[in-house]
């Protein structure tokens, strides 16, 4: 489970950690049902990216730095370029941060 | 695509908010917080517009400001980055009077004036309407985002665009990257405060440029790494490879941070040249 933390770095996952943090400052709701909230957010990020997504990107470029620790890849990938199904888009620069999938399927049963 | 990922977005907001008044009830917690956590984290997440839902008011409305209400808009002359927020709080408070004053004016009044102060009223009332719609917290953190300075927003951009440009290529890139490897957590976390406080627009972007002023050269190494991760890819691999120096990868369930959009995908195949 812990691994899938990774999720909270989306818009959406900074928003909610930015939402529960003003909550539990104004002591709206307890430190311990904003972790247990953010646990929710993990395990239904996972569900929905597999269940009902069905995008497929592909992702090109100069690989600029690697390195794998702790069962996590990190890229920077300099002049980059990614494809969805109907668009593409040119960045100079994109970090990529990957779990292993199998280290993410075994910690989420 | 946008517009997919928000209803991906709702979907999962309805889930954690479905499972937390579970872990509510079982601690007895006031169940009306769940309501306010719902609406703070929609409102954060319409403000960062990396979300673009389909057929929204928030590409209409600073549309109509620019063509209905211009002396407005010369109070925020640079605030071309965010139009919508500084039009909403003007819009409450000058539609409510003018209603009234329209109304007198038109019955008072005849002749040319009339069509157009009553064709006014009613864009102002479809406008109140839509404010309505859109709830009072909505309402509070656009006044949040005008009282925020707006200008400082555009100076910040200028800036980062400045500084990007400063330590972009070189010889030094590379020395100054084998360094950033081992800090790696520092500027991650700095750059999701960042993040946060630009959600928020809070004045604190104000303080970020004192410290430029006086740390240059310092804040140079970090942005290059701030850079770095403002374009972010999050998934899960199952597999990479690297032949010489091509490297290959296979990414699942993931998200791309991708100017400032919000991109979803299952499944990514990556390539790079080393």
């Amino acid at each position: 489970m812990a691994s899938m933390e990774l999720y909270r770095r989306s818009t959406l996952g900074t928003c909610l950690e930015a939402t529960l943090d003003e909550l539990v400052n104004q002591a709206a709701m307890t430190p311990l049902l904003a972790v247990k909230t953010l646990m929710h957010f993990d395990k239904a990020f996972e569900d929905a990216l597999r269940d009902r997504v069905t995008t497929k990107a592909t992702i090109k470029g100069h690989l600029h730095t690697y390195r794998y620790c702790d069962q996590v890849w990190t890229f920077v990938v300099e002049n980059a370029v990614v494809k969805t199904d109907n668009q593409e888009e040119h960045v100079d620069k994109l970090k990529i941060v990957a779990i292993d999938a199998k280290f993410g399927q075994l910690a989420s049963r | 695509m946008e517009g997919h990922t928000f209803s991906v977005y709702r979907g999962i907001i309805d889930e954690v908010l479905e499972k937390a008044r579970a872990d509510f009830q079982a601690e007895g917690a006031d169940e009306r917080v769940l309501d306010e956590l719902r609406m703070m984290w929609e409102n954060k997440l319409l403000m960062t517009n990396a979300i673009q839902p389909a057929g929204v008011l928030v590409e209409e409305k600073p549309v109509q400001a620019a063509l209905e209400a211009p002396p407005q808009n010369a109070f925020f002359p640079t605030d071309l980055n965010y139009p919508p927020p500084p039009d909403l709080p003007t819009q409450e408070y000058v539609s409510v009077p003018h209603s009234g004053r329209g109304e007198a004016s038109s019955s008072a009044a005849g002749g040319e004036d009339k069509p157009s102060t009553s064709a006014n009223e009613g864009l102002q009332d479809v406008k109140r309407r839509r404010l309505s719609e859109l709830g009072p917290g909505l309402e509070n953190a656009a006044d949040g985002l005008a009282s925020a300075s707006v200008p400082s927003v555009g100076v910040t951009v200028g800036s980062d665009g400045l500084r990007i440009r400063g330590g972009g290529g070189g010889d030094e890139d590379d020395e100054e990257d084998y360094n950033e490897e081992e800090p790696e957590k520092p500027p991650e976390v700095k750059e999701e405060v960042r993040a946060l406080e630009e959600l928020e627009v809070a004045g604190a972007e104000e303080d970020d440029l004192n410290e430029l002023d006086d740390e240059e050269e310092q804040k140079e190494e970090e942005d290059d790494e701030a850079e770095a991760t403002a374009n972010i890819v999050l998934a899960q691999f199952e597999k990479v490879t690297r032949s010489k120096n091509k490297w290959k990868c296979t990414l699942k369930e993931g998200v791309i941070k991708l100017n400032g959009r919000d991109i979803l995908f299952n499944k990514a195949n990556g390539e790079f040249v080393w």
